[in-house]
């Protein structure tokens, strides 16, 4: 049996190459055609340099015709990406800070012994990065799964291209008088279950007063500063209802008392007891904490809401 | 890093023979060709299209319903003819139709920008 040239040999090689990345109904077919066009190409090159085809010439038009995954995506009709370019960035910021949260919560606890209470202190961060570091990566997976279904539903219901429309509320500056009222409400509850349970406690001695009872301290330097605290933010909510929207003052005003809760708070969940009893005391300042954490939170949103999202361009003066 | 002007240019014009080609390329296939011989066709004429390139178009333009292809033996190994179908055809009439509007358009502002240039020469010669 006589050897195959070794030109054949490569292009046979470049060809596999290439088609191993098509779709199996294709492969065989491509294959077929592009070894004998790369062939072709090959003869006509030798014969117009006058010398037998061989692996140089073959070689130099297999890298010109490209590199193979590059040559397969060319073969591909142009499809629906699982991840469309406009969402790349969002997809991998959403994968980031998914992975990025299940750290912070599972690592303080790995290390201080919560976690694993078994595993020696030399060994936690080993065990924690082949349990729940390594397992954080579920969620990428979880969000390609899902993009992969909207695929799926994009393809087989395909919507109908809608014109686009303004959002339902383009004045940010408005805002809802029945949901403030209704805050304005809820407001007044709390102020008034607070100030109930102040008082029954000083006033009443039963088993449910005990157990509910304040600290003389808090109520002696911390408490009143509350008083203040809810009177600016009952008469913002006022203001607002009454006025329908928002001004800079208002707004300033409203960070400044969302500024002043956040330190207030703070203060109260680690300046001392609030309660008498430990459990009160413990389930109140977690939930402080909790506040704390959301006041910040939407302090940040609101910031960000509230930043120029087009901003003029620096103009160097003539 | 800015990208080097020598590269931009040739991204530039990459793209703009990318739309042509489809339609150079079915132009020519209004009688059956080949992959190779298409190439040497368009290439008689002036236009030559890489091989990386041209091949996989044939296919996915088969895919899209606008070519119609067989595998045939003549003089030397089978090779599969590409000639268009007729959605293909339409197709190139439609297409030829708005390059050649395109085309007028698009000298029109190429010769608007010839004529402002030449206008700062002449005054420049006036004394």
């Amino acid at each position: 049996m006589t050897a195959r040239p070794t030109h054949e040999t490569l292009i046979e090689s470049y060809v596999l190459d290439v088609t191993r990345r098509l779709p199996r109904r294709m492969r065989n077919d491509v294959a077929f055609e592009l070894r004998a066009l790369l062939g072709e190409s090959v003869r006509d090159r030798a014969a117009d340099a006058s010398r037998l085809p061989d692996e140089t010439i073959a070689l130099a038009i297999v890298r010109e015709f490209g590199q193979p995954e590059d040559v397969a995506a060319r073969y591909h009709l142009p499809g629906d990406p699982i991840i469309p370019p406009s969402q790349t960035n969002g997809f991998a910021w959403a994968s980031l800070i998914g992975i990025a949260l299940q750290w912070a919560g599972s690592l303080p606890l790995a290390l201080s012994g919560q976690l694993f209470p078994n595993a020696p202190e030399s060994g936690r961060i080993g065990v924690w990065w082949t349990s729940y570091g390594l397992g954080a990566f579920w969620w990428p997976g979880f969000l390609v799964t899902v993009m992969m279904a909207a695929v799926w539903v994009r393809r087989t219901w395909p919507a109908k291209p809608a014109a686009w429309s303004p959002a339902a509320r383009t004045d940010s500056d408005r805002i809802n008088r029945a949901t403030h009222l209704l805050g304005l409400a809820l407001a007044l509850i709390g102020i008034a279950i607070w100030v109930l349970v102040a008082w029954a406690s000083l006033t009443f001695d039963t088993p449910a007063t005990r157990a509910l009872a304040f600290a003389p301290d808090f109520l002696a330097t911390r408490a009143p500063l509350v008083l203040l605290l809810w009177a600016a933010g009952i008469a913002l909510l006022v203001v607002l209802i009454v006025e329908g929207r928002w001004r800079d003052l208002t707004r300033k005003i409203d960070m400044g008392i969302k500024v002043a809760a956040a330190i207030l708070l703070t203060w109260f969940v680690f300046g001392g007891r609030i309660f008498v009893t430990d459990a009160a005391d413990e389930t109140v300042r977690g939930v402080l904490a909790l506040i704390v954490l959301l006041v910040l939170g939407q302090m940040a949103f609101h910031a960000w809401r509230l930043r120029r999202r087009i901003r003029a361009p620096e103009v160097p003066q003539a | 890093m800015a990208e080097r002007p020598e590269d931009v240019g040739a991204k530039l014009e990459q793209e703009l023979r990318r739309g042509v080609i489809v339609l150079a390329a079915l132009s020519q296939l209004r009688t059956q060709q080949y992959g190779y011989s298409l190439r040497q066709a368009l290439a008689e004429r002036g236009l030559v299209i890489e091989e990386g390139t041209l091949y996989p178009l044939l296919r996915r333009l088969e895919g899209q319903g606008l070519l119609a292809s067989e595998w045939r033996i003549e003089d030397g190994p089978p090779r599969r003819y590409y000639t268009l179908s007729p959605q293909g055809e339409a197709m190139l009439a439609s297409l030829a139709q708005s390059w050649r509007n395109m085309a007028g358009i698009v000298e029109g502002l190429i010769g608007e920008g010839k004529a402002g240039d030449e206008q700062p020469k002449k005054r420049k010669a006036t004394p």
